[in-house]
């Protein structure tokens, strides 16, 4: 079993994303498990899966970063138990860091054989995005297995270069893909990634 | 390990409301453009005051039959919209709102969506089920 966490700051595509991987993984034949955590306790992403033919459980109420690690641990286990997932994908909030919930998940005590995260960048708004909050995105960056430079079919080839450049001065050999979550352009690479891990 | 509060690290606020609503009977096409509206109104409003809007937006509607997702993150882009809405007319049902954005606080960002609400408010009856905006 893999842990598959999509990170990424508030309207990347996340949403998006876990539901194009988690639909692509399902008719593969694996099972997949699905949480997601919003900032604030109303959640709307949960229902937005399940409009889509995916089950999820919705966190709500604090973050599985900080106030709801508790939730999110014995969330994993019961999941684990009761269902045997091959993949538990997780949906943090768009505030969450990577790194923390990396950390929150390895000491769940669930027996997972690797955590793989992906941070999704907007590469339409990432210049903007990083000029008003920098130091929060390069954290969420950091914490990743690899990024995924969503909503490449909104910008130009320089725009994705300069995407691409902003996040290697962050780190160097991080893997990128460019991809589409909306239309569905790139997004089989990342779910071959996790075929790979799985 | 988990002392740190992202949203407060990240300067952000954030406010969700649940409500549900009746109508006499309101096409789909009508409902769409009055969530779309609210939309744009909050995001503008959320743009007058912090210059652009870091964050986002979004709303799902489910109706007996169909659904409604609409989302904001960018002024320039404006409102995208995922609409499933049955053709017959729409009687009832929930609206989930939910916006998260940096550099607001969660009192400002209410005051902010419940003026945004305004307009629904003439079209629609109007229960609210819950608002927050813990972390």
């Amino acid at each position: 079993m893999i842990i598959c966490q999509l990170a990424g700051f508030l309207g990347s595509g996340k949403t998006t994303l876990l539901i194009r991987l988690g639909t692509a993984l399902g008719r593969a034949g694996r099972k997949v498990a699905i949480i997601v955590n919003e900032v604030g306790e109303v959640g709307v992403d949960g229902a937005v899966i399940e409009s889509n033919g995916l089950r999820s459980v919705e966190l709500t109420e604090g973050c599985i970063c900080c106030s709801l690690s508790g939730s999110l641990q014995n969330t994993l286990r019961q999941i684990t138990k009761e269902f045997a997932p091959d993949i538990i994908m997780i949906e943090p909030t768009g505030l969450a860091l990577p790194g923390k919930v990396k950390q929150i998940v390895r000491t769940s005590m669930i027996g997972e054989d690797r955590t793989f995260t992906i941070c999704l960048i907007d590469a339409y708004r990432a210049t903007k995005l990083f000029a008003e909050a920098g130091a929060f995105l390069s954290r969420q960056v950091d914490g990743a297995d690899v990024v995924a430079i969503n909503k490449v079919d909104l910008v130009s080839a320089d725009a994705k270069g300069q995407v691409e450049s902003i996040v290697r001065g962050i780190s160097s050999s991080i893997p990128i893909a460019f991809i589409s979550a909306r239309e569905g352009g790139g997004v089989d690479q990342l779910v071959k990634m996790l075929e790979d891990t799985l | 390990m988990n002392e740190e509060n992202t949203k407060a690290a990240a300067h952000a606020g954030s406010y969700g409301m649940k409500l549900l609503f009746t109508s006499p009977g309101i096409e789909g096409g009508e409902l769409a453009d009055l969530i779309i509206g609210a939309v744009r109104s909050i995001g503008d409003e959320i743009g007058r005051r912090r210059k652009m809007l870091i964050g986002h937006v979004k709303v799902f509607i489910s109706v007996p039959g169909g659904s409604l997702q609409v989302n904001m993150v960018d002024l320039d882009l404006g409102p995208e919209k995922n609409d499933r809405l049955p053709a017959d007319k729409i009687t009832e049902g929930e609206i989930r709102l939910m916006a998260a954005v940096v550099g607001l606080d969660d009192a400002t960002l209410e005051q902010i969506i419940q003026n945004g609400l305004g307009p629904l408010r003439h079209k629609l009856e109007m229960d609210i089920m819950a608002h927050m905006h813990e972390h």
